[in-house]
């Protein structure tokens, strides 16, 4: 929107102030998100009030909109986290886990199909420090080193971070950028498909060094495509919400199958750094009961995931689609200007929940379905419900609050042209390299905040500004502003302490954070290539 | 003094609370005085979370 005050030293410099604030609160305070957030909600509202024209009113409006756009996104973590933590209590994610190690053998194959491709898969099912907490045990459980563990699963799942959670990233750059599904989706996922394949070749070089990555290339290659092909699929055909998960399960099945050819090729003796690997270090046999919970069924331990991609593929039936298109949760909100003449326009149905498509009815639905089939077959254990409800509550308050605040203060800094100000720098800063620097700011905000999700709604809406003053695709930067945000989830330190925590590395973050952020950089910096050769070749 | 952890918890429910507030006052309703304070009471659960986080 080019309206508003025109771009000076001051202003600019004033309008960077609440993400700077977040900046120094994040990275110099190391505040936790939450804090940091409240920090710059403070700084954004005295900014907006005193120096931008706004008014208790507008920035009551925006604070609302931030909390529509929140609930929105934070209604997808509460309810994947509660169905990954059901699971989990019926025995379930043990029982998945273990049957993926069992599978394949060979290190690199392990690392290819666990820390890559189920990762992914993971990232997809619930997200939010999930793959890593769940991944990162089983690589150690296989017999890697725990940072090199730590590292695989953190490079690995990166490329699945953006539409996993069940979309929430995803949905979240569409809703600030204001671009249909329909366009972005695709437009990503073909973009995705270079960051897929780096991310299996950093995966290959973390496992075992050029030894690895050359005797890898071929699987590599082969299971990337797969993956990128369905990541292609299942965004351009409507379920962008399962554009991790069935990728993820491709891959890992891919994977498996080319353990078993000569595709994968033999590990050069014991020099190498497969050599951590000993028979000892295979992990045993499940011991989980089997009279209550899912036992040792994979089938089972499956079945709410199964029931969460059978419903998300039956919502997009169009008799369905039709049927309960009015069934839905969204609030009216009206425009707004500023006093010094930043005008935005009124929305209709801001942040719209609907009933049969948005994730979180989907996973309610297929958690009411999986109790019932476990009660039926005497499978469900008593008090799992209430045990994986108090763990989900404690584990996402502290998230909620981050995105609520930081949420708030991205709307109140794109309702009173403070992005735009931004945008309007940024654009006149870097001219015609921008698209190679973009993604980097999606990195930014993945690192500063822990969350593709909240890094697309700090600057989704100031990519789209920049774009605009520069006169180039917009669908091109929402892409790859949340593909730099997807891969950032490899250094985000909110992340990489999941993983450090649960391997045992506490306090020693900075080991695996020397070993991601070289691939995370690097990978980035190609993304940015390929978005200015593609704006500049074929837009 | 409760704990930080109650206060965390304290967090999250003013701002759940206020959230419908926030909306009814400044949208629904226009009104000023009412808006003022929803506004208020958001502000001072996030002076909460700065202290309790």
């Amino acid at each position: 929107m080019d309206n508003g005050p025109t771009l000076n030293l001051m202003n600019g410099a004033l309008a960077f102030l609440p993400i700077l604030v977040l900046l120094v609160a994040l990275l110099g305070f190391k505040w936790s998100a939450p804090k940091a957030g409240a920090a710059s909600w403070a700084t954004v509202v005295l900014l907006a009030l005193a120096t931008f024209g706004a008014d208790t009113n507008s920035i009551s409006i925006s604070s609302t909109k931030g909390l529509s756009l929140s609930f929105f996104v934070v209604s997808i973590i509460w309810t994947s986290v509660l169905l990954y933590n059901v699971v989990d209590k019926q025995g379930g994610i043990k029982v998945i886990g273990e049957t993926m190690t069992r599978l394949v053998g060979d290190p690199l194959a392990q690392a290819l199909v666990v820390g890559w491709a189920f990762s992914g898969f993971m990232q997809g099912v619930a997200g939010f420090g999930v793959p890593v907490a769940v991944v990162a045990p089983l690589l150690v459980l296989m017999g890697f080193s725990p940072v090199r563990a730590a590292a695989i699963v953190l490079v690995g799942h990166a490329w699945a971070v953006s539409f996993g959670s069940m979309g929430s990233s995803y949905y979240t750059i569409q809703l600030v950028t204001g671009i249909e599904g329909s366009v972005v989706g695709p437009h990503m996922a073909m973009l995705f498909a270079l960051p897929i394949v780096l991310t299996g070749f950093a995966v290959a070089h973390i496992q075992g060094g050029l030894s690895s990555v050359k005797r890898g290339a071929p699987a590599i290659l082969v299971i990337g495509g797969s993956m990128a092909l369905f990541v292609w699929i299942s965004a351009s055909v409507g379920i962008p919400q399962l554009a991790s998960i069935i990728p993820g399960l491709v891959g890992a099945g891919v994977g498996w199958l080319v353990s078993k050819t000569p595709l994968i090729g033999k590990p050069e003796g014991h020099g190498n750094k497969v050599s951590e690997h000993s028979e000892d270090a295979k992990p045993a046999k499940s011991d989980v009961e089997s009279a209550v919970g899912v036992g040792n069924n994979f089938h089972l331990a499956f079945l709410p995931y199964y029931l969460v991609i059978g419903l998300s593929i039956l919502s997009q039936i169009p008799a369905i689609k039709s049927a309960t298109s009015g069934i839905f949760f969204a609030l009216d909100y009206p425009a707004l200007e500023t006093a010094l003449g930043f005008k935005v326009d009124s929305a209709q149905n801001y942040a719209k929940i609907a009933l049969f498509k948005h994730p979180a009815p989907l996973i309610l639905t297929s958690l009411a379905l999986s109790y019932l089939i476990y009660l039926v077959s005497n499978r469900w254990r008593p008090g799992t419900l209430n045990v994986a409800i108090k763990l989900t509550y404690n584990q996402s308050i502290s998230t909620t609050v981050g995105i609520c605040t930081m949420v708030m203060m991205a709307v109140i800094m794109t309702d009173t042209g403070m992005t735009a100000l931004l945008g309007r720098a940024i654009a006149a800063g870097t001219g015609a390299a921008f698209p190679v620097f973009s993604p980097y700011i999606g990195v930014l905000g993945t690192f500063m905040t822990g969350s593709n999700t909240n890094s697309n709604v700090m600057f989704g809406a100031l990519q789209m500004e920049s774009a605009g003053a520069l006169g180039i695709s917009s669908v091109t930067i929402a892409s790859i502003q949340s593909i730099g945000g997807s891969l950032g989830s490899a250094i985000a330190p909110a992340k990489v302490l999941v993983g450090t925590s649960i391997v045992g590395l506490s306090g020693r973050e900075n080991e695996v954070m020397r070993r991601t952020i070289p691939y995370c950089l690097g990978i980035v910096l190609l993304v940015g290539i390929q978005a200015w050769v593609f704006l500049t070749f074929f837009d | 003094m409760p704990s930080k952890v109650k206060l965390r918890q304290v967090v999250l429910w003013v701002m759940a609370t206020d959230f419908p507030l926030l909306y009814v006052s400044a949208v629904s309703l226009e009104n000023a005085v009412f808006t003022t304070v929803t506004l208020a009471v958001m502000a001072a659960a996030v002076a909460v979370a700065l202290y309790s986080y």
